[in-house]
Formats: structure tokens, C-alpha cells, sequence
């Protein structure tokens, strides 16, 4: 038997030892003593959680495509492991060979959300690593965060070596030749980073200073040596088509949160929302060609043997082979006994004729993102969605037998007023109106509709990232007018609203747009128990309050001002593709409520067309 | 027809649980392309079934499922297939057709056997003679609505110390299952032992289903029709 890092008395006294003993279906087994580099691969959160994500099996399949290298994984223990290992003192391992993770020459982390922050310094801490890279030896890997929040990497830029900003097909490689190339010539730590900070995409936040004015803003960010560049370009593959994709993904044991085949349809978005990152740091839009992906499906499925599928990515209705690719999934896959689990769809005949053909529709629900109640409200954030739209997918759907939707909101948005957000009941309510307004016989008892509204939080790269976030206080009352207009709608009985705590959006709100000055805040939560913050039972607001306290840093000045245009933002060296003076435009269109077209209908200049990929180079065939 | 598969479980699949093994399983069985068949509904699934859940920790030699096939398989290439699929720690061992008629692997459980030793090498087991002076061994189950008191002695059938194990035979099933943890855990105490239940290692090596004679048969060999 493969040995274990834990002894079988420690396995037996924790809950799903399976969690920490690999082993898995198509996990990579190499010979570690015959590697150059070995790269120990994190996503900061429970096993379950970590292994719902496509982009660790991108990375993990692309360099442990490299014969030099031999990529293996780790996740945060969970807490009753967290605790045993403290007690007894075991660090943390990798899964395939459970291998201390401070062995490894990379640990990579990925920032898919900021309440991750603790889980890092957990991860680092188990493993034995000092938590700031300025603490760091030769003994040390390389710590190399990438990601969505990586594109403002301040908050957590201290615990880190380096962060990678770009997509893993198009960076990878170079940073690993670079990095083999350093070990060949037996360069140390610090010229090693010298030499990485050159690679493109690369960011080594030490070599980078900041300073303050008096009101605390930035007055200068400036790399202090010369292998760094003064601003840093975001890396992608122009096209997708012809790029690896991980057919042979690690089969996990026990049941994961996304426990199924992913097929990524698309990368980017055409739609431009305001309010939404994704949209903005993945631009362009680029399709995978349709009959990759659907050789990619039968090699998922004959590697895997999983009995379900799903589409991922940004707005699917957009991907122009959508109809072709979901026939030949039910055609090809349906009649083996898979699912096809389908993405949120426009609501439109076309996908209401598909979910037909694939779900229960007895048992589902349809999901509608509005976000915003009124029509204003839609325009300034730029939803390009109007009522007569909802409204029709909705009749079609009642009409077509489901009695059950769920629609999502924001509360909190720029500009919002106390009508904006009253519409989201009055919303709900013309929803359900058309339910009762079927005859009869169509319809099968009382209709559900659920809505529920989270805190608009503003991120860096969009639109509006100058906003001013409401407080927790504002979200609590405007929660609470929108919950008593909902009571007094004709139809309550067959509304619902939910909404969410605001603790975890104020804080979610400071780390997305926070600088430097923050780490020390995250490293005094951490040390006093704060972590697994993103699991809302776990999550202490207490410790925060004290940690910003203690270190005599005001949460406010994150999120409760409006910037100016002219202040250095510290994201601001960042080459995301997308220009600030789009987003200036796009932010000024909000105020007046003005809304940009798609893409697919006029370019809006965004400044993607730099990558000269994907929509911006699309010709319709 | 119905295949009855017996597999090993070791090693690092000790620590796999009976859902996910099961889940484990349903994926290999698609990957190794067994023509298997699925039940009707909304919601299909394959038609199989494990005779005897084994807890996490526990080691076995011999566990057995079920699976209805839609055309037939040789049984050497079902066990050729199915092992290209194994991860490290599970071993497909045999596989037998069952006559028409068959009862199924789960409602035949009858009996376990098991081997038992202390995870320390020091363990002296001759300390365990003592047992045969018991004529009750007291264990308190926890029911949803009560706790109850229940004798297991009557559901060892078989308890040997040996010079470095313990080989015993445990009721197993339905209507009578003893868990050789718990048992070790009463034991121990009842003897006056420093030691629990979790401080032994154990290793299922057969599953029996009960003769008409009243004597016990392994359940790859119970394949007959009624």
C-alpha cells in the first residue's frame, strides 16, 4: 500500500478520511526523484469544494503534461484535521505522494473568492511556511497565487512570491522553463524571482513599493528594481480551439459539490453588466469549436464513467452552437444514462424545449437573473434585459408546465432609489400573475416564486469600481422595505424572499478593492481563529472587528467612499485588456442610464481587440 | 442474468465508504463497458447491489455484489475489464452467474468472518482464553427511539485467539449483525482490559450465507435457485 501522511489511527478520527488519501481516478502518479520542478497545486477550501473547480484540472493536466514536472494537489484540511495536525504537529501534505507541501518548489494557490484569505495562511502555516515571503528561505517553495481575485492581489500580496494574471494555457510554460532554467543554473531565491518577474503576466509584488498621501490614497506605485515591469499584462490564448482540455480529470471518491463532467463551452463574455468582474477580466469572449467539444464529451465520458454532464461558462445562451452541441449530448451521452445537466439559459423556446427534453419538469425550477427590479435599474447596470422579455419567458414557462422559478437581485446598486428596489417585489409579482392568469386546466396548483437578493459588491475592472458601497446597515433596511413590500402584494402567498447576511459582504467588499495595508488585518483575524471565513456558520465577525481595530486600520475607507477618477487604484498596474477610459465611459453611461450593446452588435471599444482573439476578430458563419 | 462479483478491499480504500465505493464501482462498471442494465424511471440507474456494507478502517478479502446484465459476459473478461478499472486497493476476485431464481447477495448475509489484530506488535493475545468463562456480553444499542440492552454473546459463533490474531465468526444481516468493533469494544471491558474497539485492525475474510443444514456457505458459492 502507498504509504499515508497520516497514520491509520489519525484517518479513523477525522470526518471522510477519504478527503486525504488521493488515490483518485486519474490522479497523476510520476516518480518524484525524476522531476526538476514539483509544483504542489491549492485551492483553499475543503476537499469537496476544491475539486468542484475546472481550472485546477487545466493546470494540474498542463504541467504534469511537462516531463519535468509533476504537478500533485492540496486543499485546506478541514477543521477537525486542522486541529489534530496543530496538536500533534503533522504538516500538511500533498495528496498523490503525501509529501510535506514545503518540500515542493511551487505552491500554487488559486483566488476564486475573497473569503478565502484566512484559508491561505492556514494552508501556509500547516504547512510550515512563514506567512509573509519576506520571511521566506531557500527552504521555501515559491508561493504563486492566480485567479479572479488575483486582479487585485494588494490585500494578500505580502504572503506571496508571486502572482501569475492570465489564463494557465498561455502562462504556465513560460514560468516553469524559467523557473528550470534558474535551477540549472543554480540561481538563489531572490535573482530566481529577479528572472520571473520578466516572464509576462508575472507580478513579485517585493519589488514594487507604495506610498501613501496623507488621506491615505496612493501617491506612487513603483517597481524598485529593474527586472520589474511598471505595469503588468494579462496573459491569454487568443483562441481556444486547439488548447489542451483536461479529458482525463481526477475522479474524486466521495460525493464533491460539482460531482459530474464539466465541458468549459466558452471563456468571456460579450454582455458587459456593469457590475460584474467576470465579464470584464476574461474578455474577449473565444467559443471552443463545436467538434472539440464534443470529442471532448466521449473522452470525458470513457475516462471518467461519470453519469452526468454540464455546460460551463459565462451567459451559455450566447455560444452559437449551443442547439447542436446539446442535441449531441443527448444524442450521444443521453442514451448511455447521462444527465445533461444544463447551465441557467435564457428562458426562451428554445430552451424551454430543451430543459423538456432533459429534466423533470415536475421537479425543477427555472431560474431567472434580473438583478435589478425596475427598468431604470436593469439599464444602469446594464442587464439588457427588459420585463416584456421576463415576462414572456415566464408565461412560456408556466405555460410549458413548471410552476416553480427562482429569480436572483442585488440590492445596493449605484444610483439605486427606494422605487428600484420596491420593483424587485413588484417583479416577482407579475411573475406569479402570469401563472394565474392561465386557465385553469393548465395549471397544477399554487406557483413559487422565489426571489432572492444579495449585496452589491463593487470590483475592481468594472465599471464601477469607483462606487461607493452601501453600509451594513443600509442593506439591513433596504432588505427589510423590500421584504414588507413583497407582504403586501395580492399574490404573497406564492412569493418568497430571501436575502443575504451583509457581515460577508462588507468584508468581501474591503479585501476586493483594499491595498497592502490590509495583510497585517488578515494575519491578526487568522491568529485569532479566524478561517473557512466563505462558510457562513464558521465565520466570526467579532474577530475582524477586533482585528481591524487592533491594527488601526478603518474598514470604512474601503468601501463606504466614492473615489475620484484621478486616484491611483491599486489594481492600477494591472493590464487587464480593458481600458480605464472604457470604464470610465461605461460609468458615466450608468449615471445616465444608458445602455451599451453586446459585442456581437457593435464593438464598444473596450480594448480587448489587443488580444486579436475571440469575438473581436469573429466572422458570423 | 445476474452476475454476483466478489472484489477485495485494502489499503488505502480502507478509508472509502460504503456509499462511495459503491459510486466508485458504478463508474468503472460504464468505463469497462459492461453491457449493465438500468432500471426504468425518470432517474435510471444500474441494477446492482452490495450484500454487506463494510465501515471505513475495515480490510476484506471477500465482498460481493450483484449486477444484472442485458447480455451475457464472459466471466473471465468481466473480471479482466472491471480490474483495468481498479484504483490501487480494490481487486475484482470472481465473478459467477446466478441460476434463475437466485436470492440476492444481501438477503443471503448470514455470517462474517474476521481477523483481528492489535495495532501494536506487542500484543499478547493469549489474555483473550478468558472469554469462554462469559456467559452474557452486554452491549447497549442506541435505537432512534430507546436505548436497549442486548446479549451478543449468542451472535459469536466463532472466537479463537491465536499466537498474533483473533479469528472469530460474527451473526451478520438482517435479522441478527454484530460489528467486530463492537464486540472487541465489550469484550475488552468485560474482561477488564486497558484497551477499546479502535485499538485493533480488522479484516473481513468471508461473507457466509446460512445451508438449509444450518451450516454456513461463502456467498460465491451460494448461486443456486430457490
Amino acid at each position: 500500500m502507498r504509504k499515508t501522511a497520516l497514520t491509520h489511527r489519525q484517518l479513523m478520527s477525522v470526518e471522510k478520511p477519504a478527503r486525504y488519501i488521493g488515490n483518485e481516478r486519474n490522479s497523476v502518479i510520476k516518480d518524484p526523484d525524476k522531476m526538476k520542478t514539483r509544483f504542489v497545486m491549492c485551492f483553499p477550501d475543503v476537499y469537496e469544494i476544491g475539486m468542484s473547480y475546472l481550472g485546477i484540472q487545466i493546470i494540474y493536466d498542463l504541467l504534469n503534461q511537462r516531463e519535468s514536472t509533476y504537478c500533485e494537489r492540496v486543499y485546506s484540511p478541514w477543521l477537525d484535521l486542522d486541529a489534530l495536525m496543530r496538536k500533534e504537529q503533522i504538516p500538511l501534505f500533498s495528496l498523490e505522494t503525501q509529501t510535506p507541501v514545503r518540500q515542493f518548489d511551487f505552491l500554487g494557490i488559486t483566488l476564486q473568492y475573497e473569503m478565502c484569505y484566512t484559508n491561505i495562511l492556514q494552508v501556509l502555516d500547516l504547512s510550515g511556511i512563514p506567512l509573509y515571503a519576506k520571511d521566506r528561505t531557500e527552504e521555501d517553495p515559491l508561493v504563486i497565487g492566480g485567479g479572479p481575485c488575483a486582479y487585485n492581489p494588494e490585500p494578500i500580496a505580502d504572503f506571496f512570491d508571486l502572482f501569475n494574471f492570465g489564463e494557465a494555457e498561455s502562462t504556465m510554460d513560460a514560468i516553469m522553463d524559467c523557473y528550470e532554467a534558474c535551477k540549472d543554473k543554480g540561481l538563489g531565491r531572490m535573482e530566481t524571482l529577479k528572472a520571473l518577474a520578466q516572464v509576462p503576466g508575472v507580478y513579485v509584488p517585493a519589488f514594487y513599493d507604495v506610498t501613501y498621501n496623507s488621506d491615505g490614497t496612493i501617491s506612487a506605485f513603483t517597481p524598485n528594481c529593474s527586472e520589474a515591469p511598471a505595469v503588468v499584462k494579462r496573459q491569454l490564448p487568443a483562441d481556444l480551439k486547439g488548447s489542451v482540455y483536461p479529458v482525463k480529470p481526477v475522479v474524486p471518491f466521495i460525493q464533491v459539490t460539482q460531482d459530474r463532467m464539466v465541458l468549459e463551452i466558452q471563456r468571456g463574455c460579450i454582455r458587459g453588466c456593469r457590475f460584474c468582474q467576470a465579464g470584464m477580466v476574461y474578455r474577449p469572449l473565444r467559443e471552443r469549436s463545436l467538434e472539440e467539444l464534443k470529442a471532448y464529451a466521449l473522452e470525458l465520458f470513457a475516462n471518467t464513467g461519470y453519469d452526468e454532464i454540464t455546460l460551463s461558462s459565462l451567459s451559455s445562451s450566447d455560444y452559437r452552437y449551443l442547439p447542436e452541441l446539446i442535441d449531441f449530448l443527448i444524442e450521444q451521452l443521453g442514451s448511455r444514462y447521462v444527465n445533461i445537466s444544463l447551465p441557467s439559459l435564457r428562458i426562451d423556446a428554445f430552451s424551454l424545449d430543451v430543459m423538456h427534453r432533459v429534466q423533470d419538469v415536475k421537479k425543477s425550477s427555472l431560474t431567472f437573473a434580473p438583478e435589478a427590479g425596475s427598468q431604470r435599474m436593469r439599464d444602469v447596470i446594464n442587464k439588457g434585459l427588459d420585463e416584456e422579455t421576463i415576462l414572456e419567458g415566464a408565461k412560456n414557462a408556466f405555460a410549458g408546465g413548471w410552476n416553480k422559478v427562482k429569480l436572483y437581485f442585488m440590492l445596493g446598486l449605484p444610483t439605486e432609489t427606494e422605487e428600484d428596489i420596491k420593483g424587485i417585489a413588484y417583479l416577482s409579482e407579475k411573475i406569479a400573475e402570469c401563472y394565474y392568469d392561465l386557465p385553469k386546466e393548465q395549471r397544477s396548483g399554487r406557483c413559487q416564486v422565489t426571489a432572492s437578493s444579495s449585496f452589491f459588491v463593487p470590483k475592481p475592472f468594472t465599471p464601477f469600481q469607483w462606487a461607493k458601497m452601501d453600509r451594513k446597515e443600509s442593506f439591513l433596511e433596504k432588505a427589510a422595505i423590500v421584504h414588507q413590500t413583497f407582504l403586501e402584494q395580492k399574490n404573497r402567498k406564492s412569493l418568497k424572499y430571501n436575502w443575504h447576511e451583509a457581515d460577508l459582504s462588507v468584508l468581501e467588499g474591503i479585501f476586493a478593492r483594499g491595498d497592502r495595508r490590509l495583510s497585517a488585518v488578515i494575519e491578526r483575524a487568522y491568529r485569532k481563529g479566524a478561517k473557512f471565513d466563505a462558510w457562513s456558520e464558521y465565520f466570526i465577525p467579532e474577530y475582524w472587528e477586533q482585528a481591524f481595530a487592533e491594527c488601526s486600520v478603518d474598514p470604512d475607507y474601503y468601501v463606504h467612499r466614492e473615489r475620484s477618477y484621478e486616484e491611483i487604484l491599486p489594481w492600477d498596474f494591472i493590464d487587464i485588456g480593458v481600458s480605464k477610459a472604457f470604464l470610465i465611459r461605461e460609468n458615466e453611461k450608468a449615471k445616465q442610464g444608458k445602455v451599451t450593446a453586446h459585442c456581437r452588435k457593435v464593438c464598444a471599444g473596450c480594448g480587448a481587440v489587443s488580444f486579436k482573439g475571440g469575438v473581436c476578430v469573429e466572422t458570423a458563419d | 442474468m445476474k452476475l454476483r462479483i466478489k472484489f477485495a478491499k485494502e489499503g488505502l480504500m480502507q478509508y472509502v465508504g460504503h456509499l462511495d465505493l459503491m459510486r466508485c464501482f458504478q463508474k468503472a462498471i460504464v468505463r469497462a463497458k459492461l453491457p449493465v442494465a438500468y432500471s426504468a424511471g425518470f432517474h435510471p440507474h444500474q441494477i446492482l447491489s452490495f450484500a454487506a456494507p463494510l465501515g471505513i478502517g475495515l480490510c476484506s478479502d471477500a465482498e460481493y455484489f450483484d449486477l444484472e446484465l442485458t447480455e451475457p459476459v464472459e466471466t473471465d473478461r468481466v473480471i479482466v475489464n472491471l480490474n483495468a478499472q481498479m484504483p490501487e486497493g480494490l481487486a475484482v476476485k470472481d465473478a459467477v452467474y446466478l441460476a434463475e431464481g437466485a436470492k440476492n447477495a444481501m438477503s443471503l448475509v448470514a455470517a462474517c468472518d474476521y481477523v483481528i489484530t492489535a495495532d501494536r506488535s506487542d500484543f499478547d493475545y493469549s489474555v483473550f482464553a478468558g472469554w469462554t468463562a462469559l456467559r452474557t456480553l452486554l452491549i447497549s444499542k442506541k435505537t432512534k427511539k430507546a436505548e436497549r440492552t442486548i446479549d451478543i454473546l449468542p451472535m459469536i459463533y466463532v472466537f479463537q485467539p491465536e499466537e498474533n490474531r483473533i479469528v472469530t465468526r460474527l451473526a451478520s444481516g438482517s435479522a441478527a449483525n454484530l460489528k467486530p468493533a463492537e464486540m472487541m469494544e465489550a469484550l475488552t471491558k468485560a474482561l477488564g482490559f486497558d484497551c477499546g474497539g479502535e485499538d485493533f485492525l480488522y479484516r473481513r475474510t468471508e461473507i457466509y450465507a446460512k445451508k438449509e443444514d444450518g451450516g454456513f456457505v461463502p456467498l460465491g458459492e451460494a448461486t443456486g435457485g430457490a
